[in-house]
């Protein structure tokens, strides 16, 4: 009998993990030499491009298409006559997505559109001037209707109405009168009149977010080509080849065995591209002309068509006692979908009271839609939108009460066996790992010091966090070579590195360096079902599907090695396998199996069920000019739970970013509509994302309390940095100038506003 | 006996209990279980042969993907969470 002495996991004490090795995707990525969508040339390819509606609610009276499909060089122009008609079955196709008919009728709109830049017809030509000439000879005739921008008009009772076939959803009660409000969940635990009564202090205020956008640098594009024997090829930009390929299964009602997706490297995506846009247009076009047909995005393509983050409107009321107890939270939080229901926002719900251990509480969550782009998301969907309302009231409470806000953290942080907000009890937790590195960090110890001149003021914040994080399904073989190298085939979309992440967890199981395992993320027909690279689940989740095919390897390898020697038993350990006296090494064990013929491949599909949150906490300097209302980010530290930093530098990359995206979202990002719907800044130049000059270095400070649900000890990290910027910046406005800002972005006329609003009081 | 968490949503229809024994083998058999002791529970977990869109099922520690159909042991705490998404 053949053995393996597997690793003792979970211990810490690891060869590769925990290291940080080159990335092997470096040299490619810095070289320009990575393929990325837009790179892709298929031979004899058409250009595609997209007729977007300009009004934000209208109906389609009539698409005369004549003129273009008459024009030179044009292929083929479809319309949604061209896309199956769905009906009314409802499923859900995608993440965050309800409804098939809805999905398919956001990529091409369907007797209405519904917000601007709505898809309405697309065109293939020869190239792509001649493709968007046909574009504009496209007629329209649509027949304009009243706009819904925000939540609160779409709340209203007699608001228009969006689809006539949108009903609450509360929690599984379908109510029978057409609404905006396409979702409802409630949470509720304990008694919140009994934790508010026990309170000395309660607070409650309420919050405005803009819509903002993921802000990936590589616009979306696609290529489809379909086979003579009706198989179709996608080459494309997206986070989840599988998606694609299930989504694209759904929506053209084809064989998913008969659907090749193929991943490029992606230029970001941070939840933007969970979901299809490109792909099912060009596929469309593609069966239509006979021709493999390419698209890609222009930036405010981007920006007015793809799926944004929601804005949303909502309410905090916390009650602490005198002492610091946190004894009850109420919260109500309504996003916008855009044009069509989404849910997004349970793990907000979740996230938002997470970080504390709280026996009276309820939370209520609406998705609401409006006219604008349908809703997508972004990094942790729903979380920062509701923390900026949860930690800036618990902020203003403790101010009132003369509370320390990392005290209070201590006092109140969840731990293990705390119910979660949506019921389930936390296993073990890094809550107060986090608040003590931030007790003891550099920043909490270092004085603010005295602002350059007299208009500027001074002040710190503090925000905290939890995210669920996701698991899901993922797939990896790992494949000898004879020279003692390591093919690793993935499921997962590379983002940020996973590759390397990845296949070091196959090289620790293995017991050999990450340079001698080769990752490679295949196409769909290649490797088997991965979920979605989001969710904060790729190196949890696929890193685990690497580790049990390395352990699939070694027990074959351990086979292979008893059957060479004769002998019953084979140990492996640390990269050595040995045996009554015989011993060989990684390599020379792969040579010598490749030499008997002995093949190996070692195959995981897991679903893993420990998924495990993590948990943050964020503290931001700032200088407010009281006569600009600029705000200045002077020093800015981000602690968070990895439970195990598979590769520190990757996630320190993590944390900086997201903290970054969090900090736009704060202070400068947000879409621009004017009064007939229209997106006013569909350009990077309008639409103001920080750059590295608008920023301090970000201190990242990685806590490591091992994830008990994972052989490794991983918890996910992407998705937490984004969420508490907004507050931690909110509270440290407040430090400076007593001003309270309940809107977003915090841009400096409402900084002045605020102030102006003050000095009046 | 496996011990079901109702979702604070739904314990309308429990005489506002949080939690119900069920000697069922599956999770789909507790919901039909639930279902006898309290009608119209099970229009609020389940559509058609599964569990209802935006729902996940969470037992003895992790979210399981194997639905309706997942077995039950004697000690099992079953959840139905709202399924979350991510970015």
């Amino acid at each position: 009998m053949a053995t393996t002495d597997k690793k003792l996991v979970n211990s810490g004490n690891f060869a590769v993990v925990g290291s940080n090795p080159v990335r092997h995707d470096a040299a490619d990525k810095v070289t320009g030499r990575a393929t990325f969508g837009a790179d892709v040339m298929a031979p004899g390819a058409g250009r595609g491009a997209v007729l977007r509606s300009p009004h934000a609610h209208a109906r389609i009276v009539r698409i005369y298409t004549s003129r273009a499909e008459k024009a030179p060089g044009v292929l083929a122009v479809i319309t949604s006559d061209d896309a199956t008609d769905m009906g009314p079955h409802v499923a859900s196709p995608a993440e965050g997505v309800l409804s098939l008919a809805h999905y398919s009728a956001n990529m091409l709109a369907r007797g209405k559109v519904l917000y601007e830049g709505h898809p309405v017809a697309a065109v293939a030509a020869v190239d792509e001037p001649a493709a968007e000439a046909a574009v504009g000879m496209i007629e329209v005739e649509y027949e304009a209707l009243p706009t819904v921008m925000t939540i609160r008009q779409a709340m209203e009772p007699d608001a228009p109405l969006l689809h006539d076939d949108v009903f609450t959803n509360a929690d599984g009660l379908v109510y029978k009168e057409a609404s905006n409000v396409a979702i409802h969940r409630h949470f509720e635990e304990g008694d919140l009149e009994v934790g508010f009564a026990e309170a000395d202090i309660v607070v409650e205020n309420e919050f405005e977010t803009a819509t903002v956008h993921q802000g990936y640098i590589e616009p979306q594009a696609a290529t489809a080509r379909w086979s003579e024997s009706g198989t179709l090829e996608i080459w494309s930009s997206s986070q989840g080849a599988f998606g694609v390929r299930s989504e694209l299964a759904a929506l053209l009602k084809h064989p998913v065995s008969k659907i090749k997706v193929t991943p490029l490297e992606i230029g970001g995506g941070f939840g933007g591209k969970a979901t299809v846009y490109l792909e099912f247009l060009s596929a469309l076009l593609a069966r239509k002309s006979g021709r493999a047909v390419k698209m890609t995005m222009m930036r405010s393509e981007v920006l007015r068509s793809t799926g944004p983050s929601p804005g949303s409107w909502s309410r905090a009321k916390v009650g602490i006692t005198k002492e610091g107890k946190l004894t009850a939270a109420k919260v109500w939080a309504a996003y916008e979908a855009g044009g069509y229901p989404s849910i997004w926002s349970s793990g907000a719900a979740v996230g938002s009271l997470g970080a504390y251990s709280l026996d009276n509480l309820r939370v209520d969550i609406y998705e609401v839609v409006v006219n604008k782009p349908h809703s997508g998301a972004y990094r942790a969907p729903g979380g920062t939108q509701i923390s900026f309302a949860v930690e800036t009231t618990i902020d203003e409470a403790l101010r009132q009460a003369g509370l320390d806000p990392l005290e209070f953290r201590r006092r109140n942080a969840s731990a293990e066996g705390d119910l979660r907000v949506d019921g389930p009890p936390f296993a073990k937790l890094g809550t107060r790992e986090c608040i003590e590195a931030m007790a003891e960090s550099d920043h909490w110890k270092a004085p603010l010091g005295e602002p350059a001149g007299p208009a500027l003021r001074r002040g710190r914040g503090l925000a905290g966090g939890l995210w669920r994080n996701g698991g899901g399904l993922s797939s990896a073989q790992g494949r000898l070579n004879p020279d003692g190298t390591v093919t690793l085939l993935e499921g997962s979309v590379d983002l940020s590195g996973t590759r390397t992440t990845v296949a070091m967890q196959m090289a620790e199981t293995l017991g050999i360096p990450v340079s001698e395992v080769y990752p490679i993320v295949p196409d769909t027909d290649a490797v088997g079902l991965t979920g979605t690279s989001g969710g904060s689940r790729t190196a949890f989740a696929t890193g685990w599907a690497a580790h049990e095919a390395a352990e699939d390897m070694l027990e074959q390898m351990c086979e292979g090695m008893a059957r060479i020697w004769e002998v019953g038993d084979v140990a492996c350990e640390e990269g050595k396998f040995t045996a009554e006296g015989e011993e060989v090494d990684f390599k020379e064990a792969a040579a010598l199996l490749a030499a008997r013929n002995i093949l190996v491949t070692g195959r995981a599909n897991v679903s893993p069920a420990g998924i495990g949150p993590t948990t943050t906490m964020h503290l931001a300097d700032v200088e407010v000019d009281v006569e600009t209302g600029k705000i200045e980010i002077l020093r800015y530290t981000a602690v968070q739970d990895a439970g195990m930093a598979v590769h520190p530098e990757i996630v320190e990359g993590q944390i900086q970013g997201g903290t970054v995206q969090g900090i736009g979202w704060a202070l400068n990002e947000e879409y621009w509509y004017d009064e007939d719907g229209r997106m006013r800044n569909d350009s990077l130049l309008d639409y103001r994302m920080p750059t590295a000059v608008d920023l301090p270095m970000i201190e990242a400070i990685i806590v490591e309390v091992p994830n008990p649900g994972h052989p490794y000890g991983v918890r996910g990290v992407g998705e937490m940095p984004i969420v508490p910027p907004p507050a931690a910046i909110a509270n440290a406005v407040f430090d400076a100038t007593g001003i309270r800002l309940r809107e977003l972005p915090m841009s400096p006329a409402r900084v002045v506003a605020a102030l102006r609003s003050k000095e009046a009081v | 006996m496996a011990l079901i968490h109702i979702p604070s949503a739904l314990r309308e229809l429990t005489e506002g209990r949080s939690r119900v024994e069920v000697s069922a083998r599956t999770a789909g058999e507790a919901v039909d279980e639930l279902e006898v002791a309290y009608p119209g529970i099970k229009a609020r977990l389940v559509e058609g042969e599964g569990l209802r869109p935006g729902l996940a099922l969470y037992i003895d520690g992790g979210e399981v993907d194997t639905g309706l159909r997942t077995k039950l042991k004697a000690q099992s705490k079953v959840y139905f969470l709202a399924a979350q998404s991510g970015g």
